[in-house]
């Protein structure tokens, strides 16, 4: 029985293991790494937040202190990628639902990437390496309509522990937190990099629920800091651009 | 754990269980006087209702179209009865949202997805959805459900919620069935054919692309589909017919529905996208975006064969859910690829979706999408050559397309292609 026990504890720590190196930091495609594919310009859609209050019996979903959150987030985000020399443009809701054929590219965009990001598992790397997150022409008719190379897609699940909780767990505040930013090409209209926030930082690092709710703007830079700390600056000269012009010429030449 | 102790758990989930069950066979059904609201229920259930609303609008799910939400507005008015109570105010939204699905809220908001707008055929099966809806409003069955019962809180320290989850489900299904039943009379009243209720049913049970396995009903919110089919069908018999208004409500969901095949299509729901666009090219035979569409889906079914409900065990859809959950559509093509059936099902595929894009050129040489879908079939099926020349050929004719940085995109990777073979 023991040794079942000690091999189940063996198990789990692997387990722990592999998943903490599977959801942590940064994984990109080679041409992402390279500069090819690394986009100048990002397009950041409005963060998609949902908030958990932990209270000591049950949870409660916090449907209007999410969309307050959203806000800080997007804004933190854009921030942190204006930090690493990417050109930002920040799409408000407020321009998006002026807009109904804008709209309704965001909302299809949104879709496909909520599809990929749940069929993201494990052989993750693998996956992001084998271009398998392919987000469909969505996103190239979107990053055209926003004039960028790229669309950032900004989640984060948060269960935030209310006072009592936090006091019974030695003062952590956020628990089982999960972010999320991805960068899909508009060329390729694959998932080029995926950050998440590392295991190690999810959790104590950060406020509980009332520390959050009082200082949202700061809470969510702090998370924002935290998930694009790894993501590789902008090198425009690295990126791949062809003329459609030229594209034309070539292909004409090439079917006479 | 000692036998005493087992013997009392084991009694106390049998009384748990028990009067669960007796509980939900007298409660299970709405309150359609006045219901006041007490504790945190204002919060809980009608600010959260409000909250959702922003939310829907923050994420641009509302769909904007004021001659579509105008539509379902004025049949949902047509229908709701006087509120009972002051926090209650019956509105109308549409939901940008390819699933045929509805909802109500606890504080009368009714929201109808666009697929589910898109499925339907007049303005009376309309009213039947939104009739079943505003029923749910008017027996304030969100609030039945909500109030919690002190045997469900003693259940959670005895089974974990078990029997309690199960008795809310129970009385789910029980309010389902009850807002189907006073459906048929609302939709009379206001001039409405109740024989559109029936046809709703049946248009609920369509699964095209073998995704819903059967679920014991006791694991489900609603009744069964076909049960509730059945049963609609029992209560509309002797009913007279109604006001149907199948112009008016065309004119208004055509561009809905060509939007909601183009959402099946890029959602990867070719079948349902197939069998919808067949259905309506009856009604439409001139209609060549709609045929384009087609040619479309075709297309994006890529290795994947036809089959007919029949064709499918309850397994095959299990394991057809299990795939779309773990695989990404590249996985799921690839995996396909590799079997001779998948292949055989590819050229098949492609090759009536080549059919459909010259015989638009047949009926419209002008027609340049018809071009973009001969590009990507000759793409797809490896012959580089014509792939270009069929996406420069569409270039040429729509050069302000809106999908031109797609094409000129195949076009770049093809124009590499054919280098690196001239080489």
């Amino acid at each position: 029985m023991s040794s079942i026990k000690s091999f189940g504890i063996a198990l789990s720590g692997v387990a722990v293991l592999y998943c903490g190196s599977a959801l942590a930091e940064m994984h990109a495609t080679e041409e992402f790494e390279s500069g090819a594919t690394r986009p100048v310009t990002v397009a950041v859609l409005p963060a998609q937040v949902n908030l958990i209050k932990q209270r000591m019996i049950r949870r409660e979903a916090q449907v209007d202190e999410s969309g307050e959150l959203e806000e800080h987030l997007a804004d933190a985000v854009a921030a942190e990628l204006v930090g690493k020399n990417y050109e930002v443009e920040r799409v408000t809701a407020q321009r998006i639902n002026a807009d109904p054929d804008l709209q309704a590219l965001v909302v299809e965009a949104n879709r496909r990437y909520d599809e990929l990001l749940g069929n993201i598992s494990r052989r993750f790397r693998k996956q992001i390496e084998e271009r398998d997150f392919h987000a469909g022409d969505t996103v190239t008719l979107l990053a055209n309509r926003l004039g960028v190379d790229a669309i950032a897609f900004v989640r984060m699940d948060l269960v935030a522990n209310a006072k009592a909780v936090q006091a019974l767990n030695f003062g952590m505040g956020g628990t089982q937190t999960m972010m999320s930013v991805s960068l899909v090409d508009s060329t390729t209209t694959d998932v080029e990099a995926y950050i998440t926030l590392p295991i190690m930082r999810r959790g104590k690092a950060f406020g509980g629920y009332d520390d959050i709710m009082n200082n949202p703007d700061e809470e969510m830079a702090n998370y924002a800091a935290a998930t694009l700390d790894d993501l590789i600056e902008a090198d425009p000269s690295l990126r791949a651009t062809t003329a459609d012009e030229s594209v034309l010429a070539d292909l004409e030449d090439l079917l006479e | 754990m000692n036998g005493a102790w087992q013997c009392f758990v084991i009694r106390a989930l049998i009384l748990s269980a028990t009067i669960s069950c007796f509980e939900s066979a007298v409660a299970a059904e709405g309150i359609y006087e006045s219901v006041e609201l007490r504790g945190k229920e204002p919060h809980d259930l009608i600010e959260t209702a409000a909250e959702y609303h922003d939310q829907f609008e923050r994420r641009s799910l509302l769909h904007s179209d004021s001659a579509v939400t105008g539509l379902v507005r004025n049949i949902g008015h047509a229908l709701a009865p006087p509120p009972t109570d002051d926090y209650i105010d019956y509105e109308f939204f549409v939901i940008r949202d390819p699933s045929p699905n509805a909802f109500a809220m606890p504080n009368g908001r009714i929201y109808v997805h666009t697929g589910m707008l898109a499925r339907l055929e007049d303005s009376s099966q309309l009213a039947a959805l939104l009739a079943h809806e505003i029923n749910h409003v008017a027996g304030h069955h969100g609030i039945v459900q909500f109030r919690i019962k002190p045997i469900d809180v003693f259940d959670i320290f005895i089974t974990g919620g078990l029997v309690a989850a199960l008795n809310q489900l129970s009385l789910s299904r029980d309010l389902e069935q009850e807002a189907d039943d006073r459906a048929p009379r609302m939709m009379l009243e206001s001039g409405y054919d109740p024989h559109a209720l029936p046809e709703l049913m049946d248009l609920l049970r369509e699964d095209f692309e073998g995704l819903r396995p059967r679920v014991s009903s006791v694991w489900t919110t609603h009744p069964e589909p076909d049960a509730r089919f059945a049963q609609s069908l029992a209560l509309v018999a002797a009913m007279p017919d109604g006001d149907r208004d199948r112009d008016l409500f065309d004119t208004v969901v055509h561009p809905v529905r060509l939007m909601t095949v183009r959402d099946y299509i890029r959602g990867d729901y070719p079948y349902t996208a197939i069998a919808v666009a067949e259905t309506l090219l009856e009604s439409y035979p001139q209609d060549l975006e709609l045929r384009m569409l087609l040619g479309d889906a075709w297309r994006v079914l890529g290795p994947r064969s036809e089959f007919t409900p029949e064709d499918l065990s309850n397994g095959d859809k299990r394991r057809n859910l299990r795939r779309r959950m773990l695989r990404t559509r590249i996985e799921r093509t690839e995996a396909l690829l590799e079997t001779e059936a998948g292949r055989a099902a590819m050229r098949r595929n492609l090759d009536t979706a080549r059919l459909i894009y010259e015989d638009l050129l047949v009926r419209d040489a002008t027609f340049a999408p018809a071009h973009r879908g001969l590009g990507e079939v000759f793409d797809a099926l490896g012959m580089p050559r014509e792939a270009a020349r069929a996406y420069l050929q569409y270039v040429k004719q729509a050069p302000e397309a809106e999908d031109r940085p797609v094409v000129m995109g195949r076009l770049t990777e093809l124009r590499d292609q054919l280098t690196t073979e001239n080489q």
